[in-house]
């Protein structure tokens, strides 16, 4: 053994970084005399060898050409409606708070309505908008610090 | 500062017309490791597109100065875990429930390494051979040899540190080793 400060696991881990061309210039070298040198690291790295152009044997299967040409379009069409159902919530926001901010100002202005009747409907409208904004900053809050937000629940 | 950075920061301030060069770059091998994940081309297309999709609207939380590509990786492989347990989810629900296993074992349902590989003589061995592998195993295995990955971006992909993506790799090609000599 060439280094005596390096445990044998050690070595067969280097082995391994060598044949996968992660080791630099010097460890290189040290490890290249090591195998050339020792039968029993020779063996492992043959071993390793072996794994690999078994793997390296197994060639993907190609995709078609035409695929190939219309994958970008297909990426585009995704951002485009992406962004187009970022409009169209904001419309309908816009919308829906119109007509609501409107039938809550003709309830108000409206004097054939009795007055506890007023006070309820608008009691239900402020519970509903606390609801929604609570949900919303719930989600939203998880979506920050969660670090899994890609994974599905 | 790399040609991924300067397009990924031109995405940042709202030039989007550049990330066609970023999916340009990066499709064969997003589409294949999701082909890797999914063990059909059409998922796989499906898949890889809705990772380069995801990670465009979120391009504005990219570090500038990380690999873009382990990134999009990440995204993609999240993507896959939940098509894999969708559809785990709906096998379940008309088959036997016995048949459920408790962890994410998403390469299992590869059947036919046809969809993936191109037929040589060896392909049915080997694929015997790394089907045997724990899932885990089998991972790393395909992160190393088939995506191409260095150390540092299995690392960054599987949140682990460097020495663990060694260990790992090296006791699963060791199975493997011995996989292959038993099947031979």
């Amino acid at each position: 053994m060439s280094n005596p400060l390096l445990k044998p696991d050690e070595i067969e881990l280097k082995i391994m970084a060598y044949l996968d061309g992660e080791l630099g210039g010097d460890e290189s070298i040290e490890i290249k005399k090591l195998i050339e040198k020792d039968s029993r690291y020779k063996q492992i790295y043959e071993s390793l060898k072996r794994v690999q152009e078994a793997t390296h044997d197994m060639k993907l299967k190609k995709l078609p050409e035409f695929y190939w040409d219309e994958y970008w379009q297909h990426v585009y069409n995704r951002i485009e409606r992406g962004i187009s159902w970022i409009i169209i919530s904001i419309g309908t926001i816009v919308v829906f708070g119109f007509l609501i901010w409107n039938a809550l100002s003709s309830l108000i202005a409206d004097q054939t309505i009795n007055p506890i009747l007023k006070g309820g409907i608008l009691l239900l409208i402020f519970g509903l908008l606390i609801l929604l904004i609570s949900v919303l900053r719930e989600k939203l809050m998880i979506r920050k610090v969660d670090k899994y937000n890609e994974v599905e629940r | 500062m790399d040609e991924d950075q300067q397009i990924i920061a031109d995405c940042q301030m709202g030039k989007s017309e550049s990330y066609r060069v970023l999916v340009e770059k990066y499709k064969t091998r997003a589409y294949y490791a999701a082909l890797m994940y999914s063990g059909n081309q059409d998922d796989a297309l499906d898949l890889s597109q809705e990772a380069f999709y995801r990670a465009f609207k979120a391009i504005k939380t990219f570090e500038l100065g990380k690999n873009f590509y382990t990134w999009l990786y990440q995204i993609l492989r999240n993507l896959c875990i939940n098509h894999y347990k969708r559809i785990r989810k709906r096998n379940i629900v008309f088959s036997d429930v016995d048949g459920a296993q408790n962890y994410v074992d998403y390469f299992s349902d590869i059947k036919n390494p046809g969809e993936i590989f191109e037929e040589t003589e060896r392909r049915e061995f080997i694929w015997k051979a790394i089907k045997k592998l724990k899932p885990t195993e089998r991972e790393i295995i395909l992160l190393k040899e088939f995506d191409e990955l260095s150390y540092r971006e299995i690392s960054e992909v599987l949140a682990i540190p460097i020495g663990s993506v060694m260990s790992r790799l090296y006791y699963a090609r060791k199975r493997l080793a011995e996989l292959l000599e038993e099947l031979q």
